[in-house]
């Protein structure tokens, strides 16, 4: 095991391709001041190793941490915010995406990107809503960080299209887009689908089962803000519904 | 240099292969049988490689059922194999479109480069040994428009047949009688101009609902829940052919004061920046179009009262001259062409092709194929002119990986992640890039479909030589594809000519090609749409709607 890097080593590689800590804690399940204090050398972080082992390789993680349990079996408590008690962590989400079914995961890219991946079911009005929510999350995410965004969409029948592979779509754009129909991002990208794809004799029936966001490229100052995201941080914020 | 040099490739020996089952043919018709490794029942990429390279084929055309790529799942020409490598260009995997992958051999240094026949015949469905002899065909139906190899895809294909149809310089007893007709090369900043101002097909759904464009200034012209008589599908006969005539050549930019002198001149070529507004009375489809920076796509607005600024085309231009007051519009810019003829001889030639083609002794679902290659040439070629080469795809373990200007193009495929590089434009490619044609071929099917020249056809008791979606009733107007016009009834200018109509059967002619009777409802998006498009070409044009179309005239009408 001499060879196994440590977890600081491995917050540090991940840091120099321009990862914010912000996102390397989320997909780690952890507050940043932890990977802060493991990055310093003051905590070993040894639980965080397979996690880190997993974004180091492949940008995303197959297992997360595990959380430390009590005597009872249970998980120990987490720190709660400033003036409130302590709480149990919050359950893990599954780090893998499930076809058929709602799954939300991400890929952490160079120079703070991210592809959040959201699946969906076929059918099942909670699910497909899920979906649309989550989907609607990522492309505030990119409206907030004044970012670009492009989109890969799965179909139930196995067809994918590209959407913004030439530079991507301002994220302001797309938000103010499909906030306009109805809040429903899949509704939006039902429709530049079929600007975009138009040839295509893709079945009526054809279904989103999925969409992969990549949010990309430097904060563009010019770009503005939606202004009911700059009015509300807690609107639609990605894993903030999280249990 | 300006002069476009063809291709010269020799034929690359070739396996036409059916993927799931790794039996095909060699160039010559052999049977060929998959080697297959391990216990294997059915072959792998990697058998194929091996089988490719056994026969000492440089080139794999595959045809039949591919697996589906998923995010989930390894992109089938990304599959390890072992022992072989991704070579020079590496592959080109984008989205839905034919793939291309490029392997070699380093202990040998056998190299293969995997094709799909799709890219070719427009199909998957399509038996190797059709394929190969379809293949053949199109080499024999070409003829001396292209010596040699066709060339590893459609466009390389289109591109030499267009660089050897390039006129040379003809002597006769010493004196020069005919100079070389060598391509202009533009301005790189016009030809950025063009290219960023130009859109290619319009497409257009104009039923109320989610399909229509939501801009507010795009009226649907037929309600979502109200009945229509039947489903009419018509398309544009080998247009692209009929549009290469006389295409301008050289570019130079015109001041406001110039090109509004220009435009005065119904046979100068250019494009000019507008601003129009929509007539009053206006209650058809749009005529000029508008890049929506919102959107990123084209949309045509028709909102009497709605204003916009936008470059069109010369053809364009004169549509909305004949249509609207000349107080609608105002110049504001342009761009000049010259007179040239870059595309006669090759429009020609393909056409040529075509009849071929069509006299061939061959089964019908054989020449079938060939117009389709024909076609996928055609169409590839125009898209070219536009286009500064292929982007190349890139592979990597970790979306890490893939540095950031790239990002925008990542695509997950199982354990793989592929981002693409835009390609470099290399001298060779720079004498192909000539978006000033392909953006005036463009224009003028857009300007087609709004207007079309016809055979001479009786039009409510008047001679008549056009059609188009202008002169059809508002109301009855579903859709714009390309080429290809949507209607609730069967309109007598796209009947046959013995069927008292304005089809006699040239290249470019708006034509029936499929009539679904109703009643119906209308096609809410443009996926219903081309749903009842199928239906209606597998139904094509029964006898009784030709004898019927009394009621054609209907659906015309004079738009103030």
């Amino acid at each position: 095991m001499a060879d196994q890097p440590t977890a600081q080593e491995l917050i540090l590689a991940i840091r120099a391709k321009g990862v914010p800590m912000k996102l390397l804690a989320e997909e780690c399940e952890r507050h940043p001041s932890l990977l802060y204090q493991v990055a310093a050398g003051k905590r070993p972080g040894r639980n965080l190793l397979p996690a880190l082992l997993d974004i180091a390789r492949t940008g995303s993680v197959q297992h997360r941490p595990e959380r430390r349990t009590g005597k009872d079996g249970k998980p120990v408590k987490v720190r709660g915010k400033r003036g409130q008690p302590s709480r149990p962590p919050k359950a893990s989400v599954p780090a893998a995406r499930t076809r058929g079914k709602f799954s939300r995961t991400t890929a952490l890219l160079a120079g703070g990107g991210r592809v959040r991946r959201v699946t969906a079911p076929k059918s099942g009005r909670v699910g497909r809503f899920d979906a649309q929510e989550a989907t609607m999350c990522a492309i505030a995410e990119a409206a907030r960080e004044r970012r670009r965004v492009s989109f890969v969409v799965h179909f139930a029948d196995d067809s994918t299209v590209s959407l913004g592979s030439k530079g991507g779509y301002r994220g302001n754009a797309v938000y103010t887009r499909a906030m306009g129909e109805w809040e429903n991002a899949f509704e939006w990208l039902s429709e530049e689908v079929e600007a975009v794809d138009y040839r295509s004799d893709r079945d009526l029936e054809t279904t989103i089962t999925g969409v992969d966001i990549t949010i990309f490229g430097e904060p563009d100052p010019g770009q503005e803000v939606p202004e009911d995201l700059h009015a509300d941080p807690t609107l639609w914020v990605w894993g903030a519904d999280d249990e | 240099m300006t002069r476009p040099a063809p291709w010269n490739l020799s034929h690359p020996p070739t396996l036409w292969l059916d993927f799931e089952t790794g039996q095909g043919v060699d160039d010559d018709g052999r049977s060929i049988r998959p080697i297959l490794g391990g216990r294997r029942q059915r072959p792998a990429l990697l058998d194929l490689l091996e089988t490719a390279a056994h026969h000492g084929a440089t080139r794999l055309m595959l045809s039949g059922k591919f697996p589906s790529t998923s995010a989930n799942r390894p992109h089938w020409l990304l599959v390890p194999v072992e022992g072989w490598e991704p070579a020079g260009m590496g592959h080109y995997i984008k989205d839905d479109r034919p793939p291309t992958g490029r392997f070699w051999r380093p202990t040998d240094r056998a190299h293969v480069e995997v094709r799909v026949c799709r890219e070719w015949f427009g199909t998957d469905d399509i038996a190797p040994a059709v394929a190969r002899e379809a293949m053949q065909l199109v080499q024999q139906v070409l003829g001396k428009s292209l010596p040699g190899s066709l060339g590893k895809s459609p466009a390389a294909a289109g591109q030499s047949i267009w660089a050897y149809s390039l006129p040379g310089e003809r002597k006769r007893d010493g004196q020069v009688v005919q100079e070389a007709f060598d391509p202009v090369l533009i301005d790189p900043d016009i030809s950025e101009l063009i290219h960023r101002t130009s859109g290619q097909h319009r497409t257009e759904h104009l039923v109320e609902g989610r399909s229509r464009c939501d801009c507010g200034d795009c009226v649907p012209l037929v309600p979502a829940r109200e009945e229509i008589p039947g489903f009419c599908y018509i398309d544009g006969r080998f247009m692209y052919s009929a549009l290469c005539r006389e295409i301008g050549v050289g570019a130079r930019m015109l001041t406001r004061d110039e090109a509004q002198a220009r435009t005065e001149d119904p046979y100068a070529k250019g494009r000019y920046r507008v601003r129009f507004t929509v007539p009053d009375h206006w209650d058809t489809i749009g005529i000029l179009g508008v890049l929506r920076e919102d959107a990123g796509h084209w949309h045509w607005p028709n909102r009497p009262g709605a204003t916009y600024e936008t470059w069109v085309d010369s053809v364009e231009l004169a549509v909305a001259r004949e249509w609207w007051q000349p107080d609608s519009y105002e110049v504001l810019e342009g761009i000049a062409f010259e007179k040239g003829r870059p595309l006669d001889n090759f429009a020609s030639r393909m056409l040529a092709a075509r009849k071929r083609a069509g006299e061939l002794d061959a089964d019908v679902h054989l020449i079938e194929a060939v117009e389709q290659a024909l076609r996928a040439i055609l169409l590839q070629t125009i898209g070219a002119f536009h286009s500064l080469g292929r982007d190349r795809t890139m592979t990597v373990t970790s979306p890490l990986d893939v540095p950031p200007e790239y990002q925008g193009s990542m695509r997950t495929y199982g354990d793989v992640t592929t981002y693409l590089v835009p390609a470099e434009p290399t001298e060779r490619m720079l004498a192909f890039h000539h978006p000033e044609y392909s953006s005036q071929i463009w224009a003028r099917e857009r300007a087609r479909i709004l207007l079309a020249p016809t055979a001479q056809f009786n039009d409510r008791g008047r001679p008549s030589r056009r059609w188009g979606a202008l002169e059809a009733d508002p109301s009855t107007l579903l859709g714009i594809n390309g080429d290809a016009l949507y209607l609730t009834a069967i309109p007598p200018a796209a009947l046959p000519v013995a069927a008292g109509g304005g089809d006699d059967g040239r290249e470019g002619r708006l034509r029936v090609k499929g009539w679904i009777p109703g009643p119906m409802t209308p096609p809410p998006t443009t996926e219903a749409r081309n749903t009842l498009r199928a239906k209606a070409e597998a139904l094509g044009v029964p006898e009784s709607a030709v004898a019927s179309s009394g009621a054609r005239s209907s659906s015309e009408v004079d738009h103030g």
